[in-house]
Formats: C-alpha cells, structure tokens, sequence
C-alpha cells in the first residue's frame, strides 16, 4: 500500500450520494427515477402507508368477522364482498411493507446479487439458467436461440426479421375498421334525422371530418396491403452465428415479387436504444453509430415467378461493440435491406444478427463458413 | 465529518482484459470503530447515458464488524475476483457502459457513503461516427 489511493469522501465528493439531507424536506422534485429530498423520510413514509393500510385491513377484517359471528346470521354476499376487500387491504399492505423493509435493510448492489442468486436457485432438479446458458457465459448479451432458430437454405442460418411492414398492416387494419365502423353508425344516425324531417346540422357537420378520416385509412390500409403483397419477401441468410469482431462471413440475399428495382442496398448497422422515463411517459430513443454498406446493385428486374438472389461477404469491424441487452439500455447489430422498386415507395426490412465479444485473439479477417 | 474511502487496483493500469484477474484493496479512514455498522465491496458494470440507469453486480462481498478481525472495519482488506466476457466497456453516443470496483459504508443512523474506482473492460472503440445522425424517438 505504499502507492497513493484515490481518496473520496467528504463534502467535495461528487460520487458520494444517498446520505442524509442536513434538513429534511418533506416535499421533493422526482426526476425519472431521481428524487430529491431525504430518502429516509421517503422510506418512512411509504412504511407507514403500508402499514396503515395492513391495520386497517386487519382491525376491519376481525370487527367483521367478530360481528357477524356475533350475529348467529348465515353466509351472505355482502358478508364475502367485505372478506375479499379486506383481505386484499391486508394482503396490499403487508406485501408493500415487507418489500419497503427489504428495500431499507440492503444496498443496491446486495439486492441485485440476491436477484441473480434467486434466478439460478435449481427448481424441482431443473436449473433455471444453466451454467451454458448464454445469459451466464456472456452476461448482458442477448441468448442466440432467437437467431439460431431458423435453418438456412443456402447458408447456414435464416435470419430472423423484425421488419415493421407487418405490424404496420396489422394497426392500419385494426384502425380502419374501428373508424370505420364508427362513422357508419354516425352516418345512420345523420341519415336518419334527415329522413324524419328534423335534420341535425351538427351531427350533420361533425360525420363528414369524420368520414374523410375513414376515406383516408381505408385508401393507407389498401396501400399497406398491397406493399406487403406486392413487393414480396426478402430472406437473409449468413454462414455462421454468433458473429465475432474482426471475422468474416457470408452472406446471401433474396427478394421476391415481380419488381422492376431502381436500387437494392444491404447495410451492416449498429444501433443503440435507450428507454427512459419523461414525467410520466415512457420513451425510447434510438441512435444508429455504425453503418456499413455490404452490397449494393442498381436498375434490376425480378421476373415473376422468380427470385433475386445475391451472395456477398461481411467483416465484423475488429474493434466492434458486442450486442447488448439490458433493462433500459441496448446495443443492437442489425443487417438493413434498403429497396426502392419502380411504383412502389422505399422499403426497409431489418434482420438482427448477434455479436459476442471477443474473448480470444482472432487473425484479422478469417474466414467463418459454413 | 464522513468517512474517507480509498480503493487501489493492483494493476499498472486500469485497463483489464475478459478473464484477467482484478485484485482490489480497500481501506476505509477518518471515522469512530462503534460509527461503522458494515462495508460492502462489489464489482459491478452499470450503463449511463440517455437510458434509465442499469447494473450488473459481478463480485460482492459485506463484513459487518463480528466478521472483521478485532471486530474493526477500518483495516485494509483485499479481494481478487476473474472478470468476466461481458460487457465490455464501452462509450456511445446514448449508451455507455461503465466497470468500477465499489466500497459502500454504512454508518449508524442509516447513513451510507460510497466510492467507485472505474476500470476498463476489452478494448471497445468509441462510437466516433454516425452513419445517421438523426435519432429517431418513440413514445
């Protein structure tokens, strides 16, 4: 110990945090998951809450039962409403109060390792996470099941696609018929007034906003429809999974539909994401850091019946960051098909691959086949 | 007054490789025998950035005083502990994720400090670059 130390501590630390607040404050701002003010006065707090609501639920709960025993009457309904509802007063209660108590006695860190314990506690002979599981061999990187799930035709692996093409079909449809359906009943009723001989100018006036809106998703959702139809699928396929930084590998591609393409681009990208709280919202934000161009060609026919098809080769950048996943924080490594076919707007479909990280030397641009 | 922490790596620099060993020394200083109640030691990753913040304790270990020799905590203790394949450090443009090696303090009264020494993990470049500077943002 003869070196210095690096010392904290002491009213100048800024890394020094949760102690007492000199005065307390009963009143604090929060910022997402930060509040100002005394963090003992917030415990206590939320402790007594519970634990009022644990009394109340117990005294309320035996003057009931106590009284109706007193009684002699029988088994009734309004007898078993207030058994449940003081029972879920107790339940509430003492759940809140014993998560706040365990909250107070530990650090963060102590609670996280008994987190982690508790998920690799065996149940009934099983593991839950096995010592294999990707989980625990590469911490906070996503398990490969997922990628690997799918076998290739060409290459080793299919890859999985997290296109928004479907689920943009699938909220263009829900959407149209609700409004759809909404503005008949409006329609009817406008219909009628003016049938009887006391027309309703106002209903009149508010239907037909309302009927346009319904114009316009009927003619997005016929758009949505014939996009996925029309300009058919696209496949992805590599020779080998998880990828490794600095190794090369294979990669082929495949459009369908019967298209006359201006351009076809496969881009290797890195994006991160980040979920935070806004007041009282919930955000994600995504940043793309990397992007890569792995194949391109221009002005090309897809005859029908038939299939583009394409094979090219990826390097994995050597100082690369490896796929990532936590709770609010991600780094996700997706290849990008970007196309853009005569009468029809641009497309993009994304295929997410997995990069673990690299634990021993590889030669610069090896090959990885299948 | 609060305690003063100190945490020394025995590495020349705090740049560690996945699977090398970290060996760590803390001592904590400047406070009474009977204020110290117990002082944790961990080895944990945590993000920072846009996101809400995220951890992942990788070695943990408490003393309270009946488990410290002549029942004080102010004395130097050491631990080593191999880190592991992930994640590695790394310093994005939203994203970042940080290593340190963490003694905490608990003091009587509720009271506790803390003090991070951060450390390396792999040899991740910095997210330099943006293909596309624009983010996109989703509620």
């Amino acid at each position: 110990m003869s070196r210095a130390y690096s010392i904290a501590g002491g009213a100048n630390s800024n890394r020094t945090r949760n102690t007492l607040a000199r005065f307390i404050r009963l009143l604090g701002k929060k910022r997402g998951e930060r509040r100002t003010g005394s963090p003992m006065v917030g415990s206590v707090g939320e402790a007594s809450f519970y634990g009022g609501l644990f009394l109340t639920g117990s005294l309320a709960l035996a003057a009931l039962l106590t009284s109706h025993a007193a009684s002699n009457d029988g088994m009734s309904w309004g007898l078993g409403l207030g058994v449940a509802v003081f029972a879920s007063l107790i339940l509430t209660g003492g759940g809140g109060l014993i998560f706040r108590v365990a909250q107070v006695a530990s650090s963060q860190e102590r609670r996280n390792v008994l987190a982690s314990r508790a998920a690799n506690i065996e149940f009934i002979g099983i593991e839950l996470l096995g010592d294999d599981a990707a989980g625990i061999r590469y911490p906070a990187v996503p398990d490969e099941t997922f990628f690997k799930n799918s076998p290739g035709t060409r290459l080793l692996y299919r890859l999985p696609s997290t296109g928004a093409a479907i689920w943009k079909l699938s909220a263009a449809t829900i959407f149209c018929l609700i409004w759809n359906g909404l503005s008949c009943v409006l329609v009817v009723l406008a219909f009628n007034t003016h049938r009887g001989g006391a027309p309703d100018w106002f209903l009149t006036v508010f239907v037909v906003p309302f009927v346009g809106v319904g114009v316009w998703a009927i003619y997005y959702f016929i758009r949505q429809l014939s996009m996925y139809a029309g300009i058919g699928a696209t496949a992805v396929e590599i020779s080998d999974l998880p990828l490794v930084p600095g190794r090369r590998y294979e990669v082929f591609v495949a459009q369908w539909g019967k298209l006359q393409m201006d351009s076809l681009d496969l881009d290797l990208v890195c994006d991160e994401e980040a979920l935070f709280q806004q007041g009282t919202n919930l955000r994600l934000e995504t940043k793309r850091v990397r992007s890569q161009r792995v194949f391109h060609q221009e002005n090309f026919s897809i005859l029908p019946n038939g299939v583009f098809e394409a094979e090219c080769e990826i390097e994995i950048p050597a100082d690369a960051m490896h796929s990532f996943q936590s709770a609010h924080n991600a780094i996700h490594w997706k290849l990008v098909v970007r196309g853009s076919a005569r009468g029809w707007p641009e497309y993009e479909r994304s295929f997410p691959v997995l990069i673990h990280p690299l634990t021993e030397p590889v030669e610069q641009g090896s090959w990885n086949r299948s | 007054m609060e305690p003063l922490i100190s945490i020394r790596l025995h590495h020349p620099k705090p740049i560690f490789q996945p699977g090398n060993i970290l060996r760590c020394e803390y001592q904590v200083d400047a406070v009474e025998l009977q204020q110290l109640t117990a002082v944790e030691a961990s080895v944990l990753w945590r993000t920072e950035g846009k996101g809400d913040e995220d951890m992942g304790v990788h070695f943990f270990e408490r003393r309270t005083p009946h488990e410290a020799p002549g029942n004080d905590l102010r004395q130097a203790f050491f631990f080593e502990t191999s880190l592991p394949p992930s994640p590695l450090s790394y310093e994005g443009m939203i994203v970042r994720i940080c290593w340190c090696a963490r003694v905490r303090v608990f003091l009587r009264r509720g009271r506790e400090v803390f003090f991070d020494k951060t450390f390396r993990l792999g040899a991740v470049r910095a997210a330099k670059f943006a293909a596309s500077p624009a983010s996109v943002l989703t509620s």
